[in-house]
């Protein structure tokens, strides 16, 4: 096998492995205790409210425990509910661009194996759990055991997100399936020096992987941009 | 096999190439004979860079520092400073890349691990100055008062990576290279650029075998 097909092969095992990699198990919902709307107030907490730009260092583990990076770049405009993602490698090559708004991808550029259509789907799907609020307004919101304050969001598509924001500002988020164990979950430190903290994102189903945001830069955005 | 393959392999070597036919054909690039006949006289190579990205989703462009080097026969580092601490090694045949992470420094196991042993052919290749001889791409040599290469892919697959680049030789400085200028079509480029260039000075092996 020439030289360049097997480095081709490889680099494909490892975005397969990365998709494999079992890292987390599914949590069970928790119970919300009704308590007052300072609680729906924090819950917007790890969400920007106007558009901003956001770069990333993104750390995927495997399953073996073995690790790649690449750097990320995020537009997101929360009043369109807009987002644009791009990927590239450290050394600078584009390997992703895409946008969606309104549930419409548009695709700018993708090199395999990011060219699938589940794969730009399903990364675009990341980019909007953890940048922007679940859509609508939370059915139930208050506090959890811990003193903890919870939002309940159903969506349209059967699914729920929860959204938690500990006493010291660090948050969770958990998408749950039909009341059934979290398909997803994040993690986020609180917000310090003007940059979001590291954000720890595990998807669960239909299968796992982890990934790891270290941020780079944040920044203001222009209305538009994340188109 | 689907033909990307060969892109991601492309890649691979377009970056080998850059390194490597930037530092060779600066200030004597009359033609590819003097390129060859000097660059066998290249033993080291020692380089301070920044790359700077710019795309449209960016308002102002990434930028990233680092550290070139290259020890004849087959040893290469290339390791980033910031913003994310990266180092890509060849020696004797074996690549790795190493990223520095929460947990230290890992062995990375994806992309440039398996991009850097195509790499390592494509610099030994460039390294006798035999950029016609590429596979990837073809070399147009533009001498005269502002001397550069041009390197465009040979087939179109190719071209929707990488559609041009761009080598231009520091006019005052024989020998070196001033900037390199990757186009990905789109208005997405990423330009190198060269500083504190260092021609055959001693190189320790292990700046090749770890971080």
């Amino acid at each position: 096998m020439p030289a360049g097909i097997k480095a081709h092969v490889r680099w494909c095992s490892v975005i397969s492995a990365l998709l494999l990699c079992a890292c987390a198990s599914p949590q069970r919902p928790l119970p919300v205790n009704p308590s007052g709307t300072e609680h729906r107030e924090r819950c917007r907490l790890p969400f920007p409210v106007a558009p901003a730009r956001f770069i990333n260092a993104i750390e995927a583990q495997l399953p073996d425990g073995k690790k790649m990076t690449l750097i990320g770049i995020t537009v997101i405009d929360p009043g369109e509910r807009a987002v644009r993602a791009a990927i590239m490698t450290i050394e600078g090559l584009l390997l992703f661009d895409a946008s969606t708004r309104n549930d419409v991808i548009t695709l700018y550029r993708a090199l395999p194996p990011f060219d699938g259509p589940e794969f730009r789907s399903a990364l675009l799907h990341d980019v909007q759990f953890l940048f922007l609020p679940p859509a609508g307004e939370p059915q139930q919101y208050g506090i959890v055991n811990n003193g903890s304050s919870i939002c309940r969001y159903g969506l349209a598509d059967g699914m729920t997100i929860d959204v938690i924001v500990h006493p010291d500002n660090s948050w969770e988020l958990r998408e749950y399936k039909n009341g059934s164990g979290s398909t997803r979950t994040a993690k986020g430190a609180a917000a310090a020096g003007g940059l979001s903290g590291t954000v720890v994102l595990q998807g669960l189903q239909p299968q796992p992987y982890r990934l790891q945001l270290c941020p780079i830069t944040a920044e203001t955005a222009k209305p538009g941009d994340a188109r | 096999m689907r033909p990307q393959g060969i892109h991601i392999m492309h890649h691979a070597r377009f970056i080998a190439v850059l390194f490597c036919a930037g530092f060779l054909c600066a200030g004597w690039t009359d033609s590819w004979e003097s390129i060859r006949k000097e660059s066998a006289k290249v033993s080291s190579i020692s380089a301070r860079f920044t790359q700077t990205k710019r795309m449209k989703i960016l308002a102002s462009p990434l930028v990233s520092h680092g550290t070139f080097c290259f020890k004849a026969p087959d040893s290469v580092r290339w390791a980033y400073d910031a913003p994310v601490k990266s180092v890509l090694l060849l020696h004797q045949g074996t690549s790795r890349r190493f990223t520095q992470g929460h947990s230290g420094w890992t062995e990375d196991a994806g992309i440039g691990a398996a991009a850097t042993s195509v790499m390592l052919q494509e610099i030994l290749l460039w390294s006798t100055g035999r950029f016609t001889e590429s596979q990837g791409f073809t070399a147009e040599l533009l001498a005269g008062t502002a001397p550069r290469i041009h390197l465009r892919p040979r087939d179109s697959s190719l071209g929707k990576i990488i559609s041009g680049i761009e080598i231009i030789p520091a006019p005052d400085r024989p020998g070196m290279i001033q900037s390199i200028i990757i186009s990905e079509g789109a208005g997405n480029t990423t330009t190198l650029d060269f500083s504190d260039v260092k021609i055959n000075v001693p190189l320790e092996d292990g700046l090749f075998r770890k971080p």
